[in-house]
């Protein structure tokens, strides 16, 4: 007799791939060989785990769905999820690794701009779903810092993601949001784009930034020290203008949180 | 709070909440009794929170998870648990329900509910995980019996003795899913009849109904239940005697994957309201309007 833990370990062993039906459970016979046979029931199993995961990954991925196509996308999206497959229950946070994933495919190459196509559809999915966070005003935030201190931490709501291209990505997304009679073509010479993507009144945006801006927002994300953000920001441009920023980010409501740091 | 509907009332049937049909839901207010969500989907934030936030105030809300994993070897995941905790102190639910299942190990996920083998050993770890989460909600759990396409040779106890064992040692409640039954006992024989009479019908809070398909794996029929179509009739016939033995549970319509048009599923919440009536006409369980 199998210990369940051994048990579940084969099962999912078999879900990825990793060991044939045949030989899971053949000599310890813990499953009935009813007809059609263990294996042929086993595969009821397998298959639902592969087919729900491919279809949960065309839902985070619409875009670069439509662009591969069906056959290609399912190929791909089931190797995907027998190399890494979801460790937690919650669907919308599956799909982390598969802009990655769709980089290291040899296949994918000719496409230049999918890989980054991917991580704006990820970022559009991660800002719907992140956690609620209160936002603060300006009025409010000001209140909050009663002495004169050396920096500020800014934190920004778990919303807010970038998303940096070579190619134009934003107006790729947006033409396939359409039927596929209506795409209307993209100029691929276009230029790339910087985008910070956030969620707003409950509805998913972006904002195209230039360089320094993408910088100062960038280091925000990364530690929330405004001195370090401005300076990085005037490093790229000196006429950066961090005030006029910061109001247009109190204005979208993705300010969470202001601390003075001493 | 609204409470879902008892036997002194006129019962009335809920709903699955599906995305699609929201916007429809709260402009046009269906008279179902209650709608039911997946825990799962609504552990982020955003858009999905605030409609139920809505949805709750017209409706009582019944939480249903599927990512739990009951049955798990190495145990439930903290994490899981506060983010379900945290959900159910948010709506409040009338609620809260699970499958006799398993879902995780290794660190994989593996979005199916994986049929456990009915040993004592299986019965000690689903009971600890159960009470674990009864603990931490501060509530009973009701445990919703699953469908199945194999059997393990190491079971010693039956699926109704696994589930009375459950009730008696955890004081779960239980979630009879009348279409799974009906699944099971066609894919590997038994009498669902003898299932229905031999479940404690005091703990027995809520009834799934759902459609099944009919599939051929080299040439032998299976049923599997994938909530994809209309309650068959024998299922209907099924659940006629389920709600004689088990009166004050509410129903739920199940529809999952080719989700129709709303209307349809209300149409099936009615059907179940009007078989309910029927039945408790004819054993004399007087429908207290």
């Amino acid at each position: 007799m199998l210990p369940l833990r051994e048990l579940q370990s084969r099962f999912a062993a078999v879900a990825a791939g990793r060991l044939l039906a045949e030989q899971a459970f053949a000599d310890s016979g813990c499953v009935v060989e009813d007809a059609p046979g263990a294996a042929a029931r086993l595969a009821i199993h397998v298959h639902h785990f592969r087919l729900t995961l491919i279809e949960a990954l065309g839902a985070t991925f619409p875009v670069v769905r439509r662009l591969v196509g069906d056959a290609f996308f399912t190929a791909a999206a089931r190797r995907y999820v027998l190399s890494q497959p979801p460790q937690r229950p919650c669907l919308f946070e599956y799909g982390d690794g598969f802009p990655a994933f769709l980089a290291s495919l040899p296949e994918a190459g000719s496409l230049g701009y999918l890989t980054d196509l991917a991580r704006l559809e990820w970022a559009i999915n991660r800002a719907h779903h992140a956690d609620d966070v209160p936002s603060l005003d300006a009025a409010a935030a000001a209140a909050q810092i009663e002495a004169p201190s050396c920096d500020l931490f800014i934190g920004l709501d778990p919303s807010c993601r970038l998303v940096k291209s070579a190619w134009p990505v934003d107006r790729i997304w947006q033409v396939h949001q359409q039927g596929d009679d209506e795409i209307a073509p993209v100029d691929l010479e276009a230029g790339g784009v910087q985008l910070f993507i956030h969620r707003q009144d409950g509805e998913v945006g972006w904002l195209k930034l230039d360089a320094a801006a993408f910088a100062f927002i960038g280091s925000l994300l990364a530690d929330g020290r405004l001195g370090k953000a401005n300076a990085l920001a005037r490093a790229i441009a000196p006429s950066f203008n961090a005030p006029a920023l910061l109001e247009s980010l109190f204005e979208g409501g993705v300010v969470a949180s202001v601390t003075a740091i001493n | 709070m609204s409470t879902l509907p008892s036997s002194t009332e006129r019962q009335t049937a809920g709903i699955g909440l599906r995305c699609p049909h929201f916007e429809e839901i709260v402009a046009t207010r269906p008279a179902v009794g209650f709608l039911e969500i997946h825990a799962e989907n609504y552990m982020g934030g955003g858009r999905m929170p605030a409609r139920l936030e809505v949805a709750r105030r017209h409706w009582p809300i019944s939480v249903h998870g599927v990512g739990m994993s009951l049955g798990s070897a190495e145990g439930i995941n903290d994490r899981h648990l506060e983010r379900l905790a945290r959900l159910v102190e948010r709506i409040e639910p009338d609620w809260v329900s699970e499958h006799l299942a398993w879902s995780v190990v290794d660190g994989m996920y593996l979005n199916d509910l994986l049929p456990l083998p009915y040993s004592e050993e299986s019965l000690a770890v689903v009971a600890a995980n159960i009470a674990q989460v009864q603990d931490r909600l501060r509530r009973r759990l009701l445990i919703e019996n699953p469908s199945a396409y194999l059997r393990f040779a190491q079971s010693t106890l039956s699926e109704v003795e696994f589930l009375n064992e459950l009730v008696r040692r955890t004081g779960c409640g239980l979630l009879f899913d009348v279409n799974n039954v009906f699944v099971n006992c066609r894919n590997f024989g038994g009498d669902p009849l003898a299932w229905i009479e031999g479940l404690p019908a005091d703990a027995v809070h809520e009834l799934h109904l759902a459609g099944h398909a009919v599939n051929d794996a080299d040439g032998v029929t299976i049923l599997i239940d994938d909530h994809g179509s209309q309650v068959s009739a024998a299922v209907w016939e099924l659940y006629e005697r389920a709600v004689a033995r088990f009166p004050t549970a509410a129903t739920l319509i199940e529809w999952d994957s080719n989700l129709p048009p709303l209307p349809v599923l209300v149409a099936e919440a009615q059907e179940a309201d009007r078989r309910w009536r029927s039945v408790h006409k004819e054993v004399g369980y007087a429908a207290a309007a």
